[in-house]
């Protein structure tokens, strides 16, 4: 057997050194020093985006019109990533009837198009952690004509108030990584709703990374 | 018996400071990006999706499948299917309240290959993170006939609206790893259904990686 030695931590409490705790099984114990999501708050590069204007949902699977496109405008062959944290969508009238509605999710690879009608960054529509100004490369377009790389459903569908045209319906999907849009690429979104007069303003976050893809 | 003290580079002020513990000896940790980056930025991550609708069960699944997965990696290899995701999206419902929930069987190493018609890859049904082809040799297939392995409800019910035959009801859950489909096994999903009327597009979403079972 070759030299044993044993590890020590510093305990936050007491300042005394410890080794870290094991189960049973030699499994190391953990502890979240903070939520999951401060840290990558805290540095500073996770931004929001909502449509500023409603779109209608769709009654049949997307393809090709997005009710929101972000496209990631950062240098064809670089490594400036969107790490896509979660998808919303706010019904913001819904149609007198009872219905549902889900969101979903289209990444387009690298080469795609760049939005053209582009939707202003201000300080109540594209957003940075608190309260910082977003200054990157990203363009959001609503309505886009997009190419169909692939749809997919996101969350649970839910319903909206079934009496009026009325707001207060929403979803919130926690994407946590699972979507990276690469420099050149994008994302689209929209919504498949019960019936087509119901309307939706669409939104996403993103931390913007450095990494490179692949293996 | 030696003692080392561990320490790590500070992010913030690029020190070097002890690695801390509660006061329970527990390693404090942080979660530096989004907890599926690291998975998605590798690129074997896939999804796919049915092409054509297919009517929900009133009953519980045994030997017809909405959708099944097979593994097509060579019999003896290391290739696993690593399920991330299960996803149905409800193309109409029926003229009557109902529910529905998904359920899953994984059919072990050995499954002969699906003949009836596996939906081939494609820009839109079967697809990579960031855009990728697949290329990988997972076979997709609607309706298949299978063995019953065991089927269990994943994630929780919904509804799709009471009135009419309308679309727009979804259901994703998070399987995390849970399901594994060893090469020549594969993995089926069905959605059971308060009525017969309703038709489901169902899929899913997994990693390819070389991992050894057991």
């Amino acid at each position: 057997m070759g030299t044993e030695t044993r590890v020590l931590g510093r305990v936050r409490q007491d300042q005394s050194d410890k080794p870290p705790e094991l189960d049973g099984k030699g499994n190391v114990f953990i502890a979240h020093g903070f939520p999951t999501g401060a840290e990558m708050t805290r540095r500073g590069n996770c931004y929001s985006v909502i449509a500023t204007a409603a779109v209608a949902g769709l009654v049949v699977r997307p393809d090709t019109v997005a009710a929101l496109y972000l496209y990631n405008g950062e240098q064809a062959g670089s490594n400036k990533c969107y790490i896509v944290d979660r998808l919303f969508s706010h019904c913001l009238v819904s149609g007198n009837e009872e219905g549902r509605f889900a969101l979903w999710a289209c990444i387009h690879p690298a080469g795609s198009t760049a939005a053209t009608s582009e939707l202003a960054a201000s300080a109540t529509n594209i957003t940075g952690p608190y309260g910082k100004t977003y200054n990157g490369r990203a363009i959001i377009e609503l309505g886009a004509t997009v190419v169909d790389n692939g749809w997919y459903p996101w969350g649970y569908s839910i319903d909206y108030e079934k009496t009026g045209v009325l707001p207060g319906a929403g979803v919130s999907v926690e994407v946590g990584g699972r979507l990276i849009i690469p420099p050149t690429g994008a994302i689209s979104l929209h919504v498949v709703a019960s019936i087509n007069d119901s309307t939706y303003c669409s939104g996403l976050s993103w931390y913007e990374e450095e990494i490179k893809l692949g293996l | 018996m030696e003692e080392i003290r561990i320490l790590g580079r500070s992010r913030v002020d690029g020190d070097d400071h002890p690695l801390e513990l509660d006061s329970k000896n527990e390693l404090f940790v942080a979660q530096g990006l989004p907890l599926y980056t690291e998975t998605t930025r590798r690129g074997n991550g896939y999804s796919a999706i049915a092409t054509a609708a297919v009517a929900g069960l009133v009953i519980r699944p045994s030997t017809t499948s909405a959708v099944t997965l097979w593994n097509g990696e060579a019999a003896g290899s290391n290739k696993c299917y690593v399920i991330d995701r299960i996803f149905t999206h409800c193309l109409v419902g029926v003229n009557a309240e109902g529910r529905f929930l998904m359920w899953a069987c994984i059919h072990p190493s050995g499954m002969t290959k699906p003949a009836t018609g596996p939906i081939a890859a494609s820009a839109t049904n079967l697809t990579g993170p960031y855009g990728k082809t697949y290329n990988g040799k997972a076979v997709f297939d609607i309706g298949t006939t299978v063995v019953a392995n065991g089927w269990y409800p994943w994630g929780y019910s919904t509804s799709h609206p009471a009135a009419g035959t309308l679309p727009g009801a979804a259901i994703s859950v998070d399987i995390a790893g849970r399901l594994i489909i060893p090469p020549t096994g594969a993995v089926s999903l069905q959605v059971v259904a308060s009525t017969n009327g309703a038709t489901f597009c169902s899929g899913l979403s997994w990693w390819e990686e070389e991992i050894t079972l057991g």
